[in-house]
C-alpha cells in the first residue's frame, strides 16, 4: 500500500504534465476542429463535419498530404538504411575512442540550431549561381541544378538537408543497440567462418529488432511533424507549394489565414495518420525474444 | 544539525525566491508605472524608440517604458496570441498595419479618443490608416507610408559600362533592361531589371491597373475584378518581361538565389530593381557602396501618363484593451508623444521611413535628412488604401497565378486572369 502511494507521488507531476499540455490540448483541439472559430470572435459556430469535408476539395490540403507522405517514406527510409549502414561501419572500430569520435562528429548536426543550419543551406549551400553542391557539380563538368526553385527538385534539397540534420540520432540508437549485442554470437559466427555480411545478415540484423521498433517509429513521428527546414529553407513553401507539407500548411492556417477550425481539422488528420501508422509499426515488429 | 542546516538552507532559497518574485519595482517609488511595449528586432529602430521612451520618461516622472523585442518572423504570431490571451502581452504594441484588421472588430485594441483620431486621420495620408480604421473609428496611429511604387534602385556602375542612361519612361524602362540584361548560357549575369519579388510583382500590378484608369474591385467595393482588359494586358506586360524580354527569372518568387534582388543589385548582379527606400541604408552600411556614385534611388516610371498606386498600411503603434485604465491612459499619452513633428522625424529618419505624416513627408528638414526620399514624396497623394483585406494572402494569390502563368500553366491569359479572381475573391469570404 506504502509502495503504491509513493508511485502515486512520483507519477503524479508527468501524468499532470500530460493531460495538461498532450491529452487537453488534443481534446480542444478536437472540439475546434467543429467550429468556425476565431479566438477573438465571440461569435464562433458550430460547422459539423464542414471543415472535414471541405478538406477534401481543398487542393493546397490534397497538394500538403501528398509532399508529406513522399517526404516522411523517402526521408525515413534513406535515414535509417543510411544510419544502419554508418553505424556498422562505426562499429567495426575496435578502440572506443575512434567510435566516439565518429558518433560525436555524426551527431554535431542534431544538436545544432535547426533553424540556422536551415539558413546556412539555403544561402550557401543550395543557391543556384553560388552554391557550393553547383560549384562542385560544375567542377566536374556538369550542369547547374536550381536546388530551391525548381519545383521537380525542391523536395529532394528538402531530403538532403533533413538526412544531414537527424541521421546522427539514429547513429547513436542504432549503435548503441550494436553495442549491445553479445560478442560470443560474433565469436561463434567466426569459428563457422561467417563472413562480414553473412555476420550483419544473421546475426546484427535480427538481433536489432527492438532498436529498429523504437527508431521507425519515433523516425516517422518526428518526420511528420518537421517544420522548420519547410519555412526556412525553402521560399513561401516552394514553387507551385512543392514543398509544401501538413505541419506548414496548419501553422499558415492557422497564423496566417486566421481560420483556427479550419487548421484544427487539419491538426486532427495529421494526428489520425500518425497514430495509425505507429501503432501499424509496433504491431508489426514486435519482437518476443530476448539475450 | 542536519535538520537545522538544511532547514536554514530551505529558509535562505525561500527568501531569495520571494525577493525574485518581489523584482521590477527596485529602486522605484510604489506610484511608479512600467509599461510593456512590443517591437520587432531592429538595431536603427530600437535606437529610434529608445531616444523616444527617454524622452517620455523624462517628461513623465515615475513613468517607464520597458520594450521587448522579437525577430520578425515570429513577431505577428507573438502579438496574435497575446492579444488572444488578453494577459502577459504588452500596453503597447508596434503593427504591422494589415494585422490590424485581424484586432480592431473584437476590441482587443484601445480606440483612440475622437479628438486625437480626427486630428490623425487630418494630418496623415489615407493608405497609411485604412486597417486602423473601424466603423468610423481609429485604433492606432501610423508611423510611416508604406509604398511600393515609385522608386527603384539603379546600379549606376553598371548603366555606366552598359553606356545607359537611367529611364524615365516605360518604353525607356524597357528597352535599358533588355539592353542592360547580360546572360551567360541558361543564368544571368546581370538582370536587367529585376522586379519578380514578393512585394514588387503584386504592387506593380496593380498600380498598373490603377494608371489604365480603372480600378481592380468592382465599383461597390465588394469583390475584386482583375478579369478587365486592363488587369490583362497589365499581367501578360509583366509575364512578357520574364517570358520574352527576359530581363530577369522567376528566382525571386520560386527561390533558389543566395541574396534578395536588391541585395544582388548591391553585388553587380543586377541593374534596375524597384523596392523601398528602406533598402539604401543596407547598400551603404553593409555593400560599403556610395548613394549617388554607386548606385542611387530614382523615379521608377510609370505604365502610364498618370501615376496611380495602392498602398497598404506600414507600421504603427497601438494601445492594448486589456491594459488597466491607469496604463492605457499613460500608453495614449505615449502616442501623442511620438506623434509629435520632432519625434516622429527622427522615428522616421532613423528607420528610413516615409513620414505618414503629410507635414513631415513634405517638410525640407526631412528631404534634408532623406535627399533621396524626394522621388517618393511628391507621388503621395496619388497613392490610395489598398484595401481592407489579408494583404499576405493577396500577395500569394497575384504571385502564385504570376509563375503559373510565366510557366505556361494556363492555356491563355484570360484562363489566368479567371483563376486569379476567384482566388482573390476567396479572400474576402
Amino acid at each position: 500500500m506504502k509502495n503504491k502511494k509513493f508511485i502515486w507521488a512520483v507519477m503524479l507531476p508527468s501524468m499532470l504534465h500530460m493531460c495538461i499540455f498532450i491529452i487537453a490540448p488534443i481534446i480542444i483541439g478536437l472540439v475546434i476542429s467543429f467550429f468556425h472559430y476565431n479566438p477573438l470572435s465571440s461569435d464562433n459556430y458550430f460547422v459539423g463535419l464542414d471543415n472535414f469535408t471541405a478538406l477534401l476539395e481543398d487542393d493546397e490540403f490534397l497538394i500538403a498530404l501528398k509532399n508529406t507522405f513522399v517526404f516522411v517514406f523517402v526521408t525515413v527510409f534513406l535515414n535509417i538504411v543510411t544510419a544502419l549502414l554508418i553505424a556498422q561501419c562505426i562499429s567495426w572500430f575496435k578502440s572506443n575512442k575512434v567510435r566516439s569520435l565518429f558518433r560525436m562528429i555524426f551527431f554535431l548536426p542534431c544538436i545544432a540550431s535547426q533553424a540556422a543550419t536551415a539558413v546556412v543551406f539555403s544561402r550557401s549551400i543550395f543557391p543556384t549561381t553560388t552554391g557550393f553542391l553547383n560549384v562542385i557539380l560544375n567542377a566536374v563538368g556538369l550542369p547547374s541544378v536550381n536546388w530551391l526553385g525548381d519545383p521537380k527538385v525542391v523536395m529532394i534539397s528538402l531530403i538532403i538537408y533533413s538526412i544531414w540534420m537527424d541521421v546522427g540520432y539514429n547513429i547513436i540508437l542504432f549503435s548503441a543497440g550494436i553495442d549491445g549485442i553479445p560478442t560470443y554470437v560474433y565469436e561463434a559466427a567466426d569459428l563457422d567462418g561467417a563472413n562480414e555480411w553473412v555476420k550483419f545478415r544473421k546475426i546484427t540484423w535480427p538481433l536489432l529488432g527492438r532498436s529498429f521498433q523504437f527508431v521507425i517509429v519515433q523516425t516517422l513521428i518526428s518526420h511528420f511533424q518537421m517544420f522548420t527546414q519547410f519555412a526556412v529553407l525553402i521560399l513561401k513553401d516552394g514553387p507551385k507549394n512543392s514543398g509544401l507539407v501538413l505541419s506548414r500548411y496548419i501553422y499558415k492556417t492557422a497564423f496566417e489565414y486566421k481560420d483556427m477550425g479550419y487548421a484544427s481539422a487539419i491538426s486532427l488528420v495529421l494526428f489520425v495518420i500518425i497514430m495509425i501508422l505507429s501503432l501499424i509499426e509496433q504491431k508489426r515488429s514486435q519482437v518476443d525474444w530476448e539475450y | 544539525m542536519k535538520k537545522r542546516i538544511v532547514s536554514l538552507l530551505l529558509c535562505g532559497i525561500m527568501v531569495f525566491s520571494l525577493a525574485g518574485c518581489s523584482g521590477g519595482s527596485g529602486g522605484g517609488s510604489s506610484d511608479d508605472v512600467t509599461l510593456t511595449m512590443w517591437t520587432h528586432q531592429n538595431e536603427p529602430w530600437y535606437d529610434a524608440y529608445m531616444r523616444a521612451i527617454e524622452g517620455f520618461e523624462a517628461e513623465h516622472e515615475g513613468v517607464h517604458i520597458q520594450i521587448e523585442t522579437f525577430p520578425y518572423d515570429e513577431f505577428e504570431a507573438k502579438v496574435q496570441t497575446s492579444l488572444i490571451d488578453g494577459e502577459g502581452g504588452a500596453d503597447i504594441y508596434e503593427m504591422w498595419g494589415g494585422w490590424a484588421l485581424d484586432f480592431t472588430p473584437y476590441g482587443t485594441l484601445m480606440e483612440i479618443p475622437e479628438d486625437f483620431a480626427s486630428q490623425v486621420m487630418e494630418e496623415t495620408y489615407a493608405p497609411t490608416y485604412g486597417a486602423l480604421v473601424y466603423e468610423d473609428k481609429l485604433y492606432g496611429i501610423p508611423m510611416e507610408f508604406n509604398i511600393e511604387n515609385g522608386g527603384m534602385l539603379v546600379n549606376l556602375s553598371l548603366l555606366d559600362e552598359a553606356g545607359l542612361s537611367v529611364p524615365t519612361t516605360w518604353d525607356e524602362l524597357k528597352e535599358t533592361a533588355i539592353e542592360g540584361t547580360v546572360h551567360n548560357g541558361d543564368t544571368f549575369e546581370v538582370k536587367g531589371f529585376d522586379f519578380v519579388n514578393w512585394d514588387s510583382v503584386p504592387y506593380t500590378f496593380f498600380s498598373m491597373i490603377l494608371s489604365q484608369g480603372v480600378d481592380y474591385m468592382t465599383e461597390d467595393g465588394t469583390a475584386f475584378n482583375v478579369t478587365t482588359e486592363e488587369a490583362k494586358k497589365a499581367f501578360d506586360e509583366l509575364a512578357s518581361m520574364v517570358t520574352e524580354d527576359h530581363v530577369t527569372d522567376l528566382e525571386g518568387l520560386t527561390g533558389g538565389g543566395d541574396l534578395e534582388g536588391y541585395q544582388q543589385l548591391y553585388a553587380g548582379r543586377v541593374m534596375m530593381c524597384p523596392r523601398g527606400p528602406w533598402t539604401v541604408s543596407e547598400g551603404e552600411q553593409s555593400f560599403e557602396l556610395e548613394l549617388g556614385k554607386d548606385f542611387d534611388y530614382v523615379a521608377m516610371p510609370w505604365y502610364t501618363d498618370t501615376p496611380r498606386f495602392a498602398a497598404e498600411n506600414g507600421w504603427s503603434m497601438s494601445v492594448s484593451a486589456s491594459a488597466d485604465e491607469k496604463k492605457q491612459e499613460l500608453a495614449l499619452e505615449f502616442l501623442k508623444y511620438i506623434y509629435q513633428d520632432d519625434v516622429m522625424l527622427d522615428l522616421n529618419v532613423s528607420c528610413t521611413q516615409i513620414p505618414a505624416k503629410k507635414s513631415l513627408a513634405q517638410s525640407e528638414e526631412y528631404l534634408e535628412k532623406m535627399p533621396y526620399a524626394e522621388v517618393l514624396t511628391g507621388i503621395l497623394d496619388d497613392g490610395q488604401f489598398i484595401g481592407s483585406f489579408n494583404t499576405d494572402r493577396w500577395k500569394e494569390a497575384v504571385n502564385n497565378t504570376f509563375v503559373a502563368y510565366c510557366s505556361g500553366d494556363y492555356a491563355s491569359i484570360d484562363e489566368a486572369m479567371e483563376h486569379l479572381n476567384t482566388e482573390l475573391n476567396g479572400i474576402l469570404k
